[in-house]
């Protein structure tokens, strides 16, 4: 294994490094990060996290490189600035309680970073083992500010002033500094974290000094119990946050009458096509309430239901919990601005197509939103389509459609491309797929599609 | 001038910490200025004779 061959992901942690090749998931250890996890190893605690699941698994292997751990496959990665409110709140869950076992194990976290956790379905897992490491005596919670940063903020901004914490931290990577949380909070400082996480530490940011505040601590008999104190104060504040916002553009998408009347035969046609073969993941474009990411659920081993409504998403991430099915991933994503890579040389956070590819693509009721509401051509919707080589269900949805017409009330004759048209997309699907099938449905039109390559 | 970009600005989330952990934290902090205010009087009492 070569330093380039790295996931882009992990270079930044000097002592843990992974690889991922051939759907194998590699870490390698430094002599410093292999003496971290073999303290972790040695915790009487240790297996347990991982047969509850909070912790993903590891296995030494033999490698020329040294002390090399593999770790189970996770089925797709998402990252935080995808992830809807509830997603976000179990994900920071996860990592106090993980902290808390740890620390009673004689260990810490080095970090706080929800890019350390990924869902499998709707479950987080904490994958990062390279960040477990024994606590020195005297030492704080290190990761307290990136906690705060990447999990607290973005949360209380969103439950307190209803703002969309997606686009914050997709622009910044490392999250929202105390001085931006209390500009966005200052509103709301009797509200719970508020003055404790949000004011007390802008203030504090602002009397940075050189000071070695870690031995003085240390020196004036900083304990562990005040890391756990600290610890439940945020459990017990975080548990109880709701993004309580009642409706959005397409909340109350589902209830429409041409939905409603739709919903059967269109998921019997899914299900039809998605069953002519297993499959290991499917995409459910613009998925909504993800009626059809959860009628395919069962003929496929994951399934992301994406769609730019965090709200409808989080609905649907919650009654995922509660009744399942357990593998389908909501995942919150504009698909006229997708992820692009981000990071250092654009390449730490994957771009969506980067990070696996489906083997079917739902994209229903979709198209007319991409070319009317978002000012795509049919061209470009249509050949981007066939570059994740997937087998497609997709449906037209014709000009003349209620739904299309009300999309473009606002627009002026010739504003709406003019590739918009039966034929046109028609001749536009058959250079890049045979149609395999298709069904008319009140003026609409289903196809399933295979890739001509 | 100080350069602020250059310290660790992590320094005073570990204070704030201490503040939030509990009754034995915001002892522990205020054992940690008491003792910085004392030297500072002590290193001004020196400078001064």
């Amino acid at each position: 294994m070569t330093a380039g061959s790295y996931d882009r992901g992990s270079f930044r942690d000097p002592t843990s490094r992974v690889s991922i090749h051939s759907g194998r998931v590699q870490r390698v250890l430094t002599d410093r990060g292999g003496a971290d996890w073999h303290a972790l190893r040695a915790a009487p605690s240790y297996m347990s996290w991982v047969d509850a699941g909070m912790l993903v698994g590891s296995e030494e292997i033999t490698a020329d490189q040294g002390l090399v751990l593999e770790h189970p496959t996770i089925p797709f990665w998402t990252y935080p600035y995808e992830w809807t409110f509830g997603m976000l709140q179990e994900a920071a869950l996860l990592h106090l309680k993980l902290l808390a076992a740890a620390l009673a194990e004689g260990l810490t976290l080095k970090d706080a970073t929800p890019y350390n956790v990924q869902f499998v379905g709707t479950r987080p897992i904490f994958i990062d083992v390279g960040s477990f490491r024994p606590l020195e005596a005297g030492e704080p919670w290190l990761g307290y500010r990136q906690f705060c940063q990447l999990f607290l903020y973005p949360l209380l901004a969103s439950s307190h002033a209803g703002l969309s914490f997606q686009p914050l931290l997709r622009g910044n990577l490392e999250g929202i500094t105390p001085g931006d949380a209390r500009a966005i909070l200052s509103g709301h400082k009797r509200k719970p974290g508020v003055l404790t996480d949000v004011m007390l530490q802008a203030r504090a940011d602002r009397k940075v000094t050189s000071r070695d505040v870690r031995t003085e601590l240390s020196e004036a008999g900083f304990k562990k119990e005040m890391i756990l104190a600290n610890i439940s104060r945020l459990e017990k504040l975080v548990s109880k946050l709701e993004w309580s916002q009642d409706s959005s553009t397409w909340s109350e998408y589902a209830s429409c009458d041409h939905v409603a009347t739709q919903r059967t035969p269109k998921a019997e046609f899914v299900r039809e096509v998605a069953g002519q073969t297993r499959r290991h993941l499917v995409w459910d474009l613009g998925a909504n309430d993800g009626h059809h990411s959860i009628a395919v659920a069962d003929l496929a081993d994951h399934v992301l239901a994406i769609d730019g409504d965090a709200l409808v998403l989080d609905r649907l991430f919650k009654a995922l919990r509660r009744e399942g099915p357990t593998n389908v991933l909501p995942v919150v994503m504009d698909l006229s601005n997708p992820s692009p890579g981000l990071g250092w040389r654009g390449q730490e956070r994957k771009r969506l197509e980067e990070r696996g590819r489906p083997d079917l693509v739902l994209m229903l009721a979709v198209v007319h939103h991409l070319v009317i509401g978002a000012n795509l051509p049919l061209t470009e919707v249509i050949n981007w389509l066939a570059t994740l080589g997937s087998e497609v269900v997709f449906e037209w949805v014709p000009p003349e459609d209620p739904m299309s017409k009300k999309l473009a009330t606002n627009k002026r004759a010739g504003e709406i491309h003019a590739d918009y048209h039966e034929d046109i997309c028609r001749n536009l699907l058959a250079e890049h797929f045979v149609v395999n099938d298709e069904r008319h449905l009140e003026g609409r039109i289903l196809f399933h599609l295979i890739p001509r390559s | 001038m100080r350069f602020i970009a250059y310290l660790d600005a992590g320094t005073g989330s570990m204070l704030v910490q201490a503040i939030l952990g509990g009754t034995a934290g915001l002892i522990v902090y205020l054992k940690t200025t008491g003792r910085r205010l004392f030297r500072r009087s002590k290193a001004t009492g020196n400078s001064e004779t």
